[in-house]
């Protein structure tokens, strides 16, 4: 717990450091020093602190992984400061500090989002109703699950998040998403409600025609897993991989377009594999650690959950290479586009070795 | 004997990790280094199981992976020679390649998908349970899908390489769905059905079988061990595997071998109509898969055994030769002293010309296969849902930009 509350403190330092810089540059490297310091804190709790370590690990990709065009030191202060909050859930677990902390990663993420009305349609909502769960804890079940459903872009609440995700900074939107399995209350219904968008997200990303509205419904689906299972350490780290990863190659192109190929995988080796290894770990692939949880929840005793569960993720597979098809083969040219730059670099190695890690032996890691 | 067993299975496994590392941090390794490590591999694996095969049938409990999944490999009539071939066919591609593949921008790329593929292989052939065979089965088809689209700059491969893992993926639905209903105990045709259903995406059976001539357009070698032999081989594999449990369900047989059957009669139609020999030799290969599953449904499971894998030897080794096709005929004639005599002038006198005709347009468009299930079945799912996703992106502007 005091490990959990310093590594707070690094993260809330590293902001307010970020935030005072003026050149982005400077304050992406001092970030991504901020991030390392505060994973390598966080490993004094293990293995008992592993979701803070996941959150910190999740905290390294989103510093390093953020497009310095999008993401000017404000903003990236911002997403950094998501990042504590989303640690701070892990120091102290009780209904009332969870209700604040989770008005205020609202605010931080409404101060970085571009459609204000659309995001106090939705949240207002989804705040007053964790808070209202913290004040009646014998409704608390019901309250809860409903307002995290809005931020878990639960169906049919989710029509804010595919927008959000496209014209917020993702950095911002990584981490703002980071916490909210902790919050997900542990009945039944929300099992149900959460196995219900596991497939109706993955189906309506299998579909999209752009890259990033593919990663927004897969980010849906991927909730809805959530929702049925609480936070697993290595879903997050994946995912939030997965959206860094979107984040770094639009930041280099103009369009994500699915059906206009642009990009080629041998000219960028390493964000191709970075797209395809964070994408199959988060689509439950073997010998990535997302296997473990989804063989865990085949045990779920409602076949309905079990049955969603399956169709969810095969469908979660063939969209990430589907994406990877689309945004790394078929185009016929080089187009001079940069592979991971050396910052990119060190967080997608550190992370896919833990999450290789992880699949082969997951005694090791703990996920 | 566990060190033997595990051997088989990890050494390709390593192999794989090993390249992959490598590749990832270092500069490019050279291409002998690659192939040498990628043949090595798969001999190593061949080498083992033969040892195993000599001290005879194993079955080896290694603990458990993680909580809830023990990892257990079997060594017996029907893994041994299976696992044999498939690392021996693994090793000549890896050997045939260096030359075939010779400075290939995607030289590493293939061999490294090559050592993942022969990993999968052997994972699911030596897999004791059937979740750790799911583990192999989901490699084997990435690795496979990776291959088709081998070719990245080419619209075609990529679109055929993402059609094979769509119907793989699809079709792994049945596989672990039967695993599920194996661990609750349920009835035997579920598990049956389930099973089937998985296994009829490999093995490219009717009416799924679409991409499989669609996946010629990877490299030869990839073809050759991939779709000629080792992963259409799969699907019959896991029927014979799984053989106890489903024929507790008098049902299954017969459905397994009608689904074979069906397969049978339209790949052998179709693939009469084919113009190019990747496509037929492909056609070719479901038509003998097919009655690989009609046989296993009559309960001729060692025979099936012996089909599968004489058919996996043949068809590879015909696959390898495709390129030097009209080179071979040239000889074939000079041999004969004139024109390869034509096949087929009996079906000519018993089949009136109507029908004739009609069967060969039916040939040509393949049954009018993708007609129904591709645009059809598929399409208008994808058309539907994109209308919801349009109807649901008009709402979210009207809030966000109402003022």
């Amino acid at each position: 717990m005091i490990v959990s509350a310093a590594v707070v403190l690094v993260w809330v330092v590293a902001a307010v450091v970020v935030g005072a810089e003026v050149d982005a540059r400077t304050a992406r490297r001092k970030a991504v020093y901020g991030a390392s310091a505060a994973l390598v804190l966080s490993l004094a709790a293990f293995p008992d602190g592993l979701v803070c370590t996941a959150f910190c690990l999740a905290g390294v990709l989103v510093a390093a992984l953020s497009p310095v065009a999008s993401h000017p030191p404000k903003v990236l202060a911002r997403a950094l400061v998501l990042v504590a909050a989303a640690c701070a859930f892990t120091v102290v677990r009780s209904p009332a500090v969870d209700a604040v902390l989770w008005a205020l990663t609202a605010v931080v993420a409404l101060s970085a989002a571009r459609d204000v009305r659309l995001f106090v349609v939705y949240h207002a909502p989804s705040v007053l109703l964790v808070a209202a769960g913290a004040v009646f804890p014998s409704a608390a079940g019901v309250l809860v699950l409903l307002g995290v459903a809005v931020r878990a872009a639960v169906v049919p609440v989710h029509s804010w998040f595919p927008r959000f995700v496209a014209r917020t900074p993702m950095g911002v939107v990584a981490a703002f998403l980071l916490p909210t399995g902790l919050v997900v209350p542990d009945t039944p219904l929300a099992a149900v409600v959460g196995a219900v968008t596991a497939v109706v997200g993955a189906v309506f990303a299998v579909v999209q025609a752009d890259g990033v509205r593919a990663l927004a419904f897969l980010l849906v689906s991927l909730g809805g897993v959530v929702l049925v299972d609480g936070t697993g350490p290595a879903a997050v780290v994946a995912a939030t991989g997965l959206a860094m990863t979107v984040a770094a190659l639009s930041a280099r192109r103009d369009s994500l377009s699915l059906s206009t190929p642009a990009g080629d995988l041998a000219r960028t080796p390493r964000l191709a594999v970075a797209y395809l290894g964070f994408g199959l770990a988060s689509a439950g692939f073997p010998l990535l650690p997302g296997f473990a949880d989804v063989h865990r929840l085949l045990t779920h005793p409602a076949p309905f959950v079990v049955a969603a569960v399956v169709v969810a993720v095969a469908v979660n597979g063939i969209t990430v290479l589907r994406g990877f098809l689309g945004l790394f083969a078929g185009h016929p040219r080089e187009n001079g586009e940069r592979d991971l730059t050396s910052l990119e670099h060190y967080a997608v190695a550190v992370t896919l070795s833990l999450l290789a890690i992880g699949g082969l032996a997951p005694g090791l890691t703990g996920w | 004997m566990n060190g033997v067993l595990i051997g088989a299975a990890g050494v390709p496994l390593a192999a794989f990790l090993l390249l992959g590392t490598v590749s990832w941090l270092g500069p490019p390794s050279g291409e002998r280094t690659v192939s040498a490590v990628v043949v090595l591999s798969a001999a190593t694996s061949a080498v083992l199981l033969g040892v195993t095969a000599w001290t005879g049938r194993a079955e080896v409990a290694l603990g458990t992976w993680f909580a809830g999944f023990p990892v257990v490999l079997v060594a017996d009539g029907w893994s041994l020679p299976t696992g044999i071939l498939a690392a021996l066919l693994g090793a000549l591609i890896g050997a045939f390649s260096r030359r075939y593949l010779h400075r290939d921008p995607g030289y590493r790329r293939f061999h490294l998908l090559l050592a993942l593929f022969v990993a999968g292989v052997q994972v699911v052939v030596l897999a004791g349970t059937l979740d750790l065979l799911v583990v192999g089965w989901e490699l084997t088809g990435l690795a496979s899908a990776l291959l088709i689209a081998f070719f990245h700059r080419r619209r075609g491969p990529v679109a055929h390489g993402l059609r094979a893992f769509v119907t793989y993926r699809v079709c792994d639905v049945g596989l672990v769905g039967a695993a599920v209903v194996a661990h609750h105990s349920g009835p035997p045709l579920a598990i049956g059905l389930l099973l089937l259903w998985g296994s009829m995406g490999k093995a490219a059976q009717f009416p799924v079988g679409g991409w499989l001539p669609r996946a010629m357009e990877g490299p030869t070698p990839s073809s050759a061990i991939c779709y000629g032999a080792i992963s259409v081989s799969l699907g019959p594999y896991l029927l014979l595997r799984t053989a106890p449990t489903w024929s507790q369900a008098p049902a299954m047989p017969v459905l397994i071998a009608v689904v074979g059957g069906v397969t049978a009669l339209h790949a052998t139609l179709v693939g009469r109509a084919q113009t190019d020999v990747k496509a037929a030799l492909a056609f070719a290969s479901t038509t003998q898969v097919g009655l690989v599953l009609v046989e296993i449904g009559l309960g001729w499971h060692v025979l099936a055994l012996v089909h599968l894998l004489g058919h996996a030897a043949l068809r590879s080794a015909q696959i390898l030769r495709s390129p030097s096709l009209l080179h071979d005929h040239h000889h074939l004639e000079q041999a004969l002293g004139g024109p390869v005599p034509r096949t087929g002038a009996l079906w000519e006198r018993l089949v009136p010309r109507p029908v004739r005709l009609w069967l060969y347009r039916f040939a040509l468009e393949r049954g009018y296969l993708d007609a129904l299930v591709v645009d059809r079945v598929v399409g208008g799912f994808a058309r539907l849902v994109r209308r919801f996703a349009a109807a649901d992106e008009r709402w979210v502007r009207r809030i966000a930009e109402a003022r």
